[in-house]
This record gives C-alpha cells, sequence and structure tokens, in this order.
C-alpha cells in the first residue's frame, strides 16, 4: 500500500489517461461522417500495470494512438461505428468519475488529519 | 482532467458541430433549390456537395494532441447528369421544348440532413460530457 500522495498521483495519471481517451473519441465521432477516414483507438501499454502492481507507483501514462484497420468500414470507407463511439465516451466519463471520486476521498482523509 | 486539456477537446467537438451545421445548410440550400432554373452561371442548379477531411495536425499526428476534428475542406458542385423535362411553355424551356431541371434528389437531401442532424447529436453530447467532466475536477477544490 502506497503512500496517500502516491496514490493521489498515480489517479491523477489514470485521469489524464481518461482524458486522452476522451479526445480520440471526439476526433472519431467528430468525424463520423468523414469518407476513407479511419477510427482511431488509444492503448496503454501493459507495462503500467505491471508496475503498479509490483511497487505501487503508476508511471506517466503516455498512451498510443493507433489506427482501427480492423473494423468493418461502411461504403463511403469510413468505420466509425457511432453507438459504440458514443458508449466508450459514456464508459470514459464514468472512469473519469470514479478517479475523481477516489481523488476526492484522499483529499478529504488530508484534510481531516490536517484539521484533527 | 486538466482544465487547460479541455479546450483543445472542445475545439474537436465544435469542428464537428460546425462541420455537421455546415452539412445541414448546404443541404438546405439543396432542397430550396431543387426546383430553380436559372443560375448565375446559366443553366439550372446543380446541386452542391460538401467535402470532410479529418483534421489532423502537421506536426505530431500520432499523439491526442495531434487531434484536431474534422475539417471542410470544400462545397463542391456535384457534376452528375442534370435531368431534362418536357414543358414547352416555361420560359427557359428551348426550341425541343425541354427544360433543364436541378440535379437535386429531395429523398436523397432529406437523408442528409437527418445523418447531419444525428452526427450533430453525437458532438453536443460529447461536449456536455467534457462539461460534466470539467465541473466534477472543479469540485474538488471545493472544501469538504
Amino acid at each position: 500500500m502506497s503512500d496517500l500522495t502516491q496514490q493521489i498521483v498515480n489517479l491523477q495519471h489514470l485521469v489524464d489517461a481518461t482524458s486522452m481517451r476522451h479526445r480520440v473519441v471526439a476526433q472519431n465521432i467528430a468525424n463520423v461522417n468523414t469518407p476513407g477516414y479511419h477510427r482511431l483507438d488509444v492503448t496503454f501499454d501493459q507495462a503500467f500495470a505491471q508496475e503498479l502492481e509490483s511497487k505501487g507507483i503508476l508511471g506517466s501514462m503516455d498512451g498510443k494512438i493507433e489506427v482501427d484497420d480492423v473494423s468493418v468500414e461502411r461504403k463511403d470507407g469510413n468505420n466509425v461505428d457511432i453507438d459504440r463511439e458514443m458508449a466508450d465516451l459514456n464508459r470514459n466519463a464514468v472512469m473519469h468519475q470514479t478517479f475523481l471520486q477516489l481523488i476526492a476521498g484522499r483529499l478529504n482523509t488530508m484534510r481531516n488529519a490536517i484539521r484533527g | 482532467m486538466r482544465i487547460g486539456r479541455s479546450y483543445p477537446l472542445m475545439k474537436i467537438a465544435g469542428s464537428g458541430l460546425s462541420a455537421e451545421r455546415q452539412r445541414m445548410e448546404v443541404a438546405a440550400n439543396n432542397i430550396a433549390n431543387a426546383h430553380t432554373t436559372r443560375t448565375a452561371g446559366g443553366g439550372a442548379y446543380r446541386r452542391r456537395d460538401i467535402v470532410f477531411a479529418s483534421a489532423m495536425d502537421a506536426r505530431d499526428p500520432r499523439s491526442a494532441d495531434g487531434l484536431a476534428g474534422v475539417e471542410v475542406v470544400g462545397i463542391e458542385p456535384d457534376n452528375s447528369e442534370m435531368p431534362s423535362v418536357y414543358n414547352p411553355g416555361h420560359p427557359d424551356a428551348d426550341e425541343n421544348g425541354m427544360v433543364e431541371m436541378p440535379n437535386v434528389s429531395v429523398p436523397n437531401e432529406m437523408i442528409d440532413m437527418m445523418t447531419a442532424s444525428r452526427a450533430y447529436e453525437a458532438n453536443v453530447r460529447v461536449l456536455t460530457t467534457i462539461r460534466e467532466m470539467v465541473e466534477q475536477t472543479l469540485s474538488l477544490l471545493r472544501t469538504g
């Protein structure tokens, strides 16, 4: 169990990761009608999870953006599925909220400790 | 999310809103001119098509900072064949009584209008979500 500050920093990196994913989803939704556009996907390295597991420290999340050439294209060469993107958007927002709640909890703990 | 990071995000959703609105404008213009037989360039109205391109920042196209939403590249005329109808009484009829009509198909325009409206909705949803996320971040500052 890492200390409180480390936990907050870890959560902060997770929040950054959700904000990056949000941007990619927004880009996909903005291009839902762009012919030939291939959706982008963001992937995070497994190394982060392993490090978190072993040391309790989460490094800065540096996601990789990849073009999805696997999903089925529509007739205009675009492979954005709007339902999938909306689901991703909502899931991402919920994750963001969860991380923020966790940060808020730790901040509260600190505040209580200071107040005594 | 970092508050400063939400601005480029809003710009992406905003570019989507603006592009879809322009698409609706083009469709509306096509529908409004579905029976226009006279234009400044001569001949009947040619329907316009809007061309979208995904906007990527040239500096760093493969990072999240390089994402810049969608871009309207141009509004181009549709060069498909213009239909002619036989209407000898029409002031624009040729010597055979044929009138050149615009190549606008109203059902197609309506479908364009609907897809644009749905896509607009999706982009609005992105914006609302970003706003909620920023609000949650700000609420961390509120003392309990």
